[in-house]
């Protein structure tokens, strides 16, 4: 078996008061990632419960979790999707102590992936994907850039909540080319 | 329900009531309670409905985070769980006897959705990320430019297949179809 096939992650969907979310809310991060644990415990349970958010833990093939990653159907970025609903990525993380083995670009695969299935089931839905991304998170932005998406908004929006820190959004296609 | 005030809340919570609506004037007992099961899964499904919304309008900051408002949704969506139950269980107790309810499959659904909104439940919050309680301000410009980016964006290959297992085979059965 190649590396490259014992990194294999799989997926699992999830909700909030399961052993594997408490797992992964005690993960700890560095002070400039501190937003991941307040997203995932303030915003991503309310996604779920609310919205039309999900959750998904990745495990590897040794069962480890190495990281989650969420998807929500929302109308957050209406203004950029004919007023109507659309997917948007509110928050993917790796293992803080598992980086550097591929498995944020596998988490970001499966929710578009995902956003692209449920596209494919509804062509009539939006088929943009959304996200956000603080500017100074540079990494991931180059790994969203990678995978296709692109800045949309002209300029960073500061965030008042956030002592101003700037945010991007960002958006990919996600519908499929005809044959 | 236009506000989330606690007066219209309670106004709400007071009105979403079986036993309000209980005689359909049909003066027939198994096709009132029929109807009754059909009235109470219609109440579960609006009761869960109207809470969702609620939660979705404090997570945008729109609406401001009451508790009290919180403690009479919970209470009522108990009530309704256990009304609902009830009568489920009486459904059971005379359908054979009876006829076959039309409504008690709704109301079989209404209730698992209930439970499990119920045993879910998430106190609303302000949300912490940008993209639920601020709307980006752009000039009508940058808003063109916005949607020409948006527009420049290539869509997947047409011999695209997600590379989970799972996500792939409903594909496959999808395209197949």
């Amino acid at each position: 078996m190649s590396t490259e096939d014992q990194r294999q992650i799989q997926a699992h969907d999830i909700r909030r008061g399961t052993a594997e979310y408490d797992e992964i809310l005690n993960w700890r991060y560095s002070d400039d990632e501190a937003f991941v644990s307040r997203l995932l415990k303030n915003d991503i349970p309310q996604r779920i419960q609310y919205k039309n958010g999900s959750l998904w833990v990745y495990r590897d093939r040794n069962n480890v979790l190495v990281g989650f990653g969420s998807l929500d159907f929302c109308d957050e970025y209406a203004q950029f999707a004919n007023d109507g609903p659309h997917p948007y990525i509110p928050l993917l993380a790796v293992n803080p102590s598992m980086r550097g083995h591929g498995y944020g670009k596998q988490i970001l695969n499966h929710l578009i992936d995902q956003a692209a299935l449920v596209w494919a089931y509804n062509p009539q839905s939006c088929d943009r994907l959304f996200l956000d991304v603080y500017t100074t998170n540079k990494t991931a932005i180059g790994l969203y850039q990678r995978f296709g998406f692109i800045e949309i908004n002209g300029e960073p929006i500061p965030d008042p909540d956030q002592g101003g820190e700037t945010y991007i959004i960002m958006a990919r296609r996600i519908s499929i080319a005809q044959r | 329900m236009t506000t989330f005030d606690l007066a219209n809340v309670r106004e709400f919570t007071t009105g979403v009531d079986l036993l309000n609506e209980c005689d359909n004037g049909e003066g027939m007992e198994c096709a009132n309670f029929d109807f009754l099961l059909g009235h109470s899964a219609e109440c579960c499904n609006v009761f869960v409905e109207t809470v969702r919304r609620w939660g979705r309008e404090v997570f945008a900051g729109r609406v401001a985070y009451d508790a009290e408002v919180e403690n009479l949704f919970k209470q009522r969506g108990h009530n309704l769980h256990a009304e609902a139950l009830g009568l489920l269980d009486k459904a059971h107790g005379i359908e054979i006897s009876c006829f076959e309810f039309d409504h008690q499959p709704d109301l079989q659904i209404a209730v698992l959705s209930l439970d499990e909104f119920l045993r879910g439940w998430v106190t609303p919050r302000l949300a912490v990320s940008p993209s639920a309680r601020l709307r980006p301000e752009q000039t009508p410009e940058q808003f063109e430019n916005s949607l020409r980016r948006l527009e420049s964006l290539s869509p997947l290959p047409a011999d695209w297949e997600p590379a989970a297992p799972d996500q792939r085979s409903m594909y496959r059965r999808l395209r197949n179809a």
